[in-house]
């Protein structure tokens, strides 16, 4: 495939959950804009595999070649992240977010992620995440229903509480 | 917020070579909850530090066209070329009766391959798949021998039956099963035992009886021996065709510094020989924790230095008739290159040639070229000498298998 043959590939294959930037207004669909092809592949790759699970990734992913799965995920690692819109209007909540900024230390979530959780090729970006996605990725990783491409995320949370994870979630998400 | 990156601490970050990918929920044991990944242990403080870890490799294979053929360097005569490509993660070599080559990987891929056919028309079969790091195989009287972490089976007359492998036959359940060092190099030796290394489960740790070591035991799994102990995580060993001794590489220890330890190569001269682990690293130099009223000469020393982090995994003493005379006996390494030092280097194969008197004369680069920029074009795990007498190698970093040829 050309380039213009996968990014017109891309558009009609993961735009249409996604958005056509990468920034989803779609609920419990992740945006795209921002995340590192290295990663993207991964993803694309476990999917496929069978070995991460979603209705409609699971479907999407028995159809990717491997040139599917390169040309995709350099079409996402080219998405600019600056696109990301803020999940809500109004200012988050001071308290919430003051205490997930503890969490997020705590639990060393920005040794990875990046200080200001903007992710690199292989760690995804956090910073303005969507809010529901974060939280259900969250809850997949502590009750080990989603393991990761290396065993990174399930050695990270085993600490973190339970009860503390939609706090974080909400932290992440309001990170921009 | 910015898009700019600091300087950030990672304590946790990614880790490819000990990667769940291909582990079940169930398998992953959960009784010691760790704060950071047992790689993790041990790292200094300081940013440079913090941002190495593992290196993952891409999820999908190079194509044949991109792999790095016209970046690898061997000496004059010899001649490298792609005996296959599209071989995920391809790790362990071994060489069937009838030609087929089979193939192990370990995290990314979690399968065994076969790869049959003359060139031009080579296939790469998927025989087993879903299995938890099957880094080890072994191939003897028509059997394949696959060995996990937790335990070593066997698919009977192997060759015959690719297309449709035969339910696997369980040999021994009984290894502990541990992720970080549990995957395995086998291999059945000239008294007929099948060898089973069990590494430490740790960066560094005082390991119990059951690790740290390599074992040997019947084919049907009984009569379970200790062969050598202080044994930090060996993925490669042969015998000397002469003296039927064992000889092993093997990797030690983190975060010490960038230069130290030392990995090395090992040979077994007598049952039970201590290699220093934890004590003792490289022959000379006490753990900082461990090595405290130790004294390394109490510990078989090895035979020879391969490098600082430099990852010496498989190994084969040169058994064929292709390559010149000086090759004979000589032994080749595959070194995977290292992720714990900031500069990149290794990810090659050497040569060490033994002095007839149990230790190492001199050893040489044999295949180069797979550093550049400080980044690995390709990452050599496996050495198998063909019984034609060509050298294969395995590249888990390309998902590919070489093949090293000599003519006059």
């Amino acid at each position: 495939m050309t380039g213009a043959d996968v990014a017109a590939a891309a558009l009609a294959v993961c735009a249409a959950c996604h958005g056509a930037q990468g920034v989803s207004t779609r609920p419990d669909t992740p945006s795209l804009a921002g995340l590192g092809g290295f990663y993207a592949a991964t993803q694309l790759f476990l999917f496929r595999a069978g070995r991460r699970t979603n209705a409609e990734m699971t479907a999407v992913g028995k159809t990717l070649t491997d040139d599917d799965l390169r040309g995709f995920s350099d079409w996402i690692g080219k998405l600019p992240p600056q696109t990301l819109q803020s999940p809500s209007s109004s200012a988050p909540d001071a308290s919430l977010m003051a205490k997930g900024a503890q969490l997020a230390a705590q639990h060393h979530c920005l040794a990875c992620h990046g200080a200001h959780l903007e992710g690199d090729d292989k760690v995804p970006r956090l910073a303005g995440q969507r809010e529901d996605y974060l939280r259900r990725a969250l809850h997949e990783f502590k009750s080990g229903r989603r393991l990761g491409y290396t065993s990174a995320m399930t050695e990270a949370i085993v600490p973190v509480p339970e009860g503390d994870l939609d706090t974080l979630a909400y932290f992440l998400a309001n990170n921009r | 917020m910015s898009t700019s990156r600091k300087a950030a601490p990672r304590l946790a970050r990614y880790a490819a070579l000990i990667g769940l990918a291909c582990i079940a929920a169930t398998a992953w044991p959960q009784d010691k909850p760790a704060e950071v990944p047992f790689w993790a242990v041990g790292m200094p403080k300081g940013d440079v530090a913090q941002k190495m870890a593992p290196v993952p490799a891409f999820p999908v294979a190079t194509s044949a066209d991109k792999l790095p053929i016209a970046k690898m360097k061997v000496p004059p005569g010899f001649k490298v070329e792609v005996y296959a490509a599209n071989v995920l993660d391809a790790r362990g070599l071994r060489e069937g009766d009838k030609g087929t080559v089979f193939v192990s990987s370990l995290f990314v891929a979690g399968k065994v391959y076969a790869i049959t056919g003359s060139a031009g028309k080579r296939e790469v079969k998927v025989i087993a798949q879903d299995m938890m790091l099957p880094n080890g195989i072994e191939f003897y009287k028509g059997s394949l021998y696959v060995a996990t972490p937790k335990e070593v089976v066997r698919f009977d007359n192997i060759e015959s039956n690719l297309d449709k492998p035969p339910a696997p036959v369980k040999i021994y359940d009984k290894l502990p099963g541990d992720v970080p060092h549990g995957w395995k190099f086998i291999k059945i030796g000239p008294d007929g035992k099948l060898y089973v290394p069990v590494g430490a489960p740790c960066n560094i740790c005082q390991p119990d009886e059951n690790h740290a070591r390599i074992l040997r035991m019947n084919l049907d799994g009984t009569g379970v021996e200790t062969v050598a102990v202080g044994v930090r995580n060996t993925v490669g060993f042969d015998w000397d065709p002469k003296t039927h001794q064992l000889w092993f590489t093997d990797n030690q220890r983190d975060w010490l510094s960038e230069d130290m330890p030392n990995d090395e190569l090992n040979h077994v001269t007598k049952m039970g020989e201590h290699f220093g682990f934890p004590y003792c690293h490289q022959g000379d130099f006490p753990d900082p924790e461990f090595g405290w009223g130790k004294n390394c000469n109490d510990y078989t020393k090895p035979v020879a230095l391969l490098g600082p982090h430099s990852a010496p995994l498989g190994m084969r003493f040169y058994t064929g008739n292709m390559f010149p005379a000086k090759y004979r006996g000589a032994i080749f390494i595959a070194r995977h290159g290292p992720w714990n030092r900031t500069k990149k280097y290794a990810a090659d194969v050497v040569v060490a040639y033994p002095d007839g008197k149990g230790g190492i004369s001199k050893i040489e680069p044999f295949l180069t070229g797979l550093v550049e920029n400080n980044e690995f074009l390709g990452r050599p795990v496996d050495v198998l000498v063909m019984k034609d007498g060509s050298l294969l190698v395995s590249d888990d970093h390309n998902g590919a298998v070489y093949r090293v040829t000599y003519s006059k």
